[in-house]
């Protein structure tokens, strides 16, 4: 049975089509061109190419010297194995959208009927089964596959700003616990001090045991408290060198010397109104401003989205975006009313017994489903750049607290506390105390500046279009404790 | 020689920046942690033709005021000493004010006094006088006066609330009264009396006999209030809460090194009037290289056969304490009172006991973490004025060291309730510093040799 012609031309074409190979790099550009809009990093997929080479050299020569944040991103985004591993679902999906354009092989069967009665040569027929109705489904299966391959760069866009935002948080996170770690180092320094003082009070006959037994226990739980810093602080440098992918001597970091300052000022969308005193209050930034670039950028939603959209391509709908419920103006989801067609197969398939009503109903539920997600991710996407802005708003006035007035109060103290020592008002345990507390509003200093690093990553990721987790810890109080001190009674 | 040259260890080496660099943080500005402890010594001893400048007054006379010339002399102070009025009485002025009152060179505070000075001028009237003593408050509270130790009419005796109502700020109340006594006397605030006498309000009165010849003659007749402050170092206000921890000890108001040595003629007669309005202390002020005679009290004077020699006459609180003697000794003579604190400026009663500590160690302990530090007192406190004086050693604003000003032979470490009796061949002029004693060769202890002292079977 000859092939009607018009389906042995789609044949063809469809044929030629099949010819097409898998290139994943392509899709790999186009998620390179997602990361360098949002990000100012370079990611490179190491197949087994020259790029390799490349990357790797790149990844020696930011180790070379001491590390900043930024080298420290760019190395993890060059060396994560993990991301790497990410990168092969754009090959997995790139296949399948070649997949999705190929005709099913062709059935070649052939048949002889000789005749019972007489003999003679046998009838032979021939015929090439071809499943043509594919050829109908074939621009739909394709824009589906195109949709899961846009859906699968985007996760992988999504890995490499997640992973470049931890890493940024875990350099913040070792900076912080290496200044934390110099501080406790001066403690200890000031408590051996003190120690050293009434021990040599003592030998003299000047004070009793208990006086040297308060000031060794104060350096005894300095010394403690030492190897917990200690600890935190080689911790904290493994969770960045994991994230860096690196082991043997490469990961014998050295990170830049100490967190830097609040800087003068804020991305434009984070302004924030300096007021000395008031609390911060999320009013002083265009929190409406924010919230939509936040909607813009962010890839969660775009991912939602798409899913919306595949899905309407998958029950036929001809123009899905319609279903997208308005984010802008937060109001209601707009539902589409109505019957959908599902698909050419109506045209096809003998609506006797299966009218197809309970998979609509089914694809209806799953259509609801996805927008409710999908305005879910918006809502959720709104208020992490609310937190987010007060957080980063909270954190700079804090630092800033401590580097223009705290830190410069204590300082003078111990100043003027010399003073009072070289009057002999008060003793070296005075002027000690006085630089503990120092020390102590020095390291609260550090933590400020910690908690607003690790804001300014999460707003920046978020304005990337990732959701950070809002867990960050923000700014702890200080807990009830503090510093031990010396009783003044010496 | 001073005890110094001693000290090598005190030529610090300049302190390394102590700790963690704090990244952005300003620290004060740095203290000098360098100093020359040689240079230091070499500038306290009395260099060969280079006098060590003392810090007196060249001028020591009293100012005063009224129709009578004074007797008696207030070192730091002044006389007031009446106008006669057309009825005969004698007319007093005080005004009671904020004053702001020097105790010393470096030390200045807010007080509250008499006539723009702290204590009150020394009243000097003659028994038989009717006084007339006008008091114009400008205080922000109220105040009264007591006539302390005055036979008076009970509704001029000065107690708030018993005798009178109290002046308030801004008015002026008259005390009339006759005096029928003489001798030494006192004047004082007798309302919120913790307050007003901590801040200053006190004052001396004294009485000349109106008889030539009742009491002996005398050539030099001093007046010397007795008190003692609470001003911590860094501030500039007496704390009148105060009620044992005192740091400033005055003789007139004054600290030394802030108070006028006493100038007499040798073999002249001399009067000294002790009074003592002290919140919370008695003081036994002790003279060197003389005896006196107690001769009398704010009761009256005592009977030749009563009074008796000694060296030192303790003035207790809300007593005078008169005594006479012949300045028989040339030289400078020290006379002070004698309990130890009160011969100190500031002392802080919160520092450790140091004596004996290895301070080397502590030093090498302590400096790397705060720069400018230097251990001190573990050999007592008798370097600290020296130090301070030549500015390696920074103190808060408004306070001065503990002891110490230059003297002839090199530091003297004495403070307080110090001051200086000046004994120098007649004629003398009372008004003048006269210069430091030159003493005759041989009469100055000095350092010997071993073979020196052996001479003696002392063996060194």
């Amino acid at each position: 049975m000859p092939l009607p012609r018009t389906a042995f031309a789609l044949l063809t074409t469809v044929v030629i089509a099949g010819c097409a190979t898998v290139r994943p790099q392509e899709a790999f550009d186009d998620v390179e061109a997602i990361v360098a809009e949002r990000s100012p990093y370079r990611v490179a997929w190491t197949t087994d190419s020259d790029e390799d080479g490349a990357a790797d050299t790149a990844v020696a020569d930011l180790l070379a010297d001491s590390l900043t944040a930024d080298e420290a991103v760019q190395i993890a985004l060059l060396n994560n194995r993990r991301l790497q591993a990410t990168y092969e679902d754009l090959g997995v999906a790139q296949a399948n959208l070649v997949q999705a354009g190929l005709l099913s092989n062709p059935v070649f069967g052939a048949r002889a009927l000789w005749p019972l009665e007489e003999s003679g040569p046998p009838d032979l027929g021939f015929n090439v089964a071809v499943e043509f109705l594919e050829v109908f489904y074939l621009p739909l299966r394709k824009r589906i596959a195109r949709s899961e391959l846009e859906a699968a760069q985007l996760r992988v866009a999504s890995a490499v700003l997640d992973l470049a935002a931890r890493t940024r948080s875990a350099y913040v996170r070792a900076q912080a616990d290496a200044a934390r770690l110099a501080m406790q180092r001066r403690v200890v320094a000031n408590a051996e001090a003190g120690y050293e003082a009434s021990r040599l009070l003592r030998e003299a006959g000047n004070v009793p045991a208990t006086d040297l037994l308060a000031e060794q226990a104060l350096y005894e739980q300095a010394r403690l408290d030492l190897l917990v810093a200690e600890g935190a602080a080689v911790e904290s440098r493994e969770a960045l060198v994991r994230l860096m992918g690196l082991f043997g001597e490469a990961a014998d970091l050295r990170l830049a010397s100490t967190l830097p300052p609040v800087p003068e000022t804020e991305p434009e969308l984070v302004r924030v109104v300096e007021g000395a005193g008031e609390s911060p209050n999320p009013e002083a930034f265009d929190t409406a401003a924010l919230e939509r670039a936040a909607l813009e950028a962010s890839l969660d939603l775009a991912a939602a989205r798409q899913d919306l959209v595949t899905f309407g391509h998958r029950i036929g709908l001809a123009t899905p975006e319609a279903l997208l419920p308005e984010l802008e103006v937060g109001g209601e989801i707009e539902r589409e009313e109505g019957e959908w067609e599902a698909g050419p197969e109506v045209e096809i398939v003998l609506l006797l017994f299966d009218q197809g009503q309970a998979r609509r109903a089914a694809l209806r539920a799953e259509l609801r489903r996805r927008q409710a997600l999908y305005y879910a991710v918006g809502v959720e996407v709104r208020s992490a750049a609310r937190t987010l802005a007060q957080r980063l708003a909270t954190t700079r006035r804090t630092a800033l607290q401590y580097e223009r007035v705290l830190l410069p109060l204590r300082a003078e103290l111990v100043a003027q506390t010399l003073l009072r020592y070289n009057a002999m008002q008060t003793g070296v345990f005075g002027l000690l105390q006085a630089q503990q507390l120092e020390i102590d509003a020095a390291r609260r200093y550090f933590d400020a500046l910690a908690a607003y690093w690790e804001a300014r990553a999460d707003l920046d990721l978020l304005l990337q279009g990732r959701m950070p987790a809002l867990d960050g810890t923000g700014l702890a109080l200080p807990s009830g404790g503090g510093p031990a001190m010396r009783d003044a009674g010496h | 020689m001073s005890s110094f040259s001693r000290r090598d260890w005190m030529k610090a080496s300049a302190a390394a920046l102590g700790g963690a660099a704090l990244g952005s943080v300003r620290r004060a500005a740095a203290l000098p942690a360098e100093w020359d402890g040689e240079a230091a010594a070499r500038a306290l001893e009395p260099a060969a033709g280079g006098a060590v400048r003392p810090r007196i007054p060249d001028d020591l006379s009293t100012p005063y005021v009224g129709d009578r010339p004074p007797r008696v002399h207030t070192p730091n102070g002044s006389s007031i000493t009446g106008r006669r009025a057309d009825d005969g009485a004698w007319v007093y002025h005080l005004v009671a004010e904020e004053v702001q009152h020097e105790f010393a060179p470096g030390l200045t505070a807010t007080c509250w006094g008499y006539n723009g000075q702290v204590h009150g001028p020394t009243f000097e009237a003659v028994e038989g006088d009717t006084v007339r003593v006008y008091v114009t408050n400008r205080l922000p509270v109220a105040t009264t006066v007591h006539w302390h130790g005055f036979f008076l009419p009970n509704g001029m005796d000065g107690v708030g609330g018993l005798n009178q109502p109290v002046i308030p700020p801004g008015e002026t109340f008259v005390y009339t009264f006759p005096i029928r006594q003489n001798g030494t006397f006192m004047y004082h605030s007798h309302h919120d009396e913790m307050t007003q006498i901590a801040l200053g309000l006190t004052g001396m009165f004294v009485v000349h006999p109106n008889t030539r010849g009742e009491i002996p003659e005398v050539d030099r007749d001093f007046a010397i209030m007795l008190h003692e402050w609470a001003v911590d170092p860094g501030t500039s206000r007496p704390d009148p809460n105060e009620m044992s921890d005192f740091n400033v000890l005055t003789m007139n108001a004054r600290a030394f090194p802030g108070t006028d040595p006493l100038v007499v003629g040798h073999m002249d007669r001399v009067r000294l009037r002790f009074g003592n309005l002290s919140p919370m202390d008695h003081h036994p002020i002790h003279l060197h290289g003389h005896y006196w005679k107690i001769v009398g009290t704010d009761g009256g004077r005592i009977p030749e056969a009563g009074q008796w020699p000694e060296t030192t006459v303790l003035v207790p609180v809300g007593s005078t304490r008169t005594v006479e003697f012949t300045a028989d000794a040339l030289g400078d003579w020290a006379m002070h009172c004698h309990m130890t604190h009160h011969v100190m400026n500031q002392m802080g009663h919160e520092f450790p006991n140091m004596v004996g500590v290895d301070a080397a160690k502590l030093d090498r302990e302590v400096r790397p973490l705060v720069p400018g530090y230097m251990t001190m007192g573990q050999v007592g406190g008798d370097d600290m004025g020296a130090h301070v004086e030549m500015g390696h050693m920074p103190v808060p604003e408004n306070s001065i060291p503990m002891v110490g000003a230059a003297g002839p032979f090199g530091y003297i470490t004495m403070g307080g309730m110090y001051t200086n009796m000046l004994v120098r061949p007649r004629p003398v002029d009372y008004d003048r510093f006269p210069g430091w004693y030159e003493h005759p060769p041989g009469t100055v202890a000095h350092a010997v040799s071993a073979e020196v002292a052996a001479r003696d079977g002392v063996r060194v």
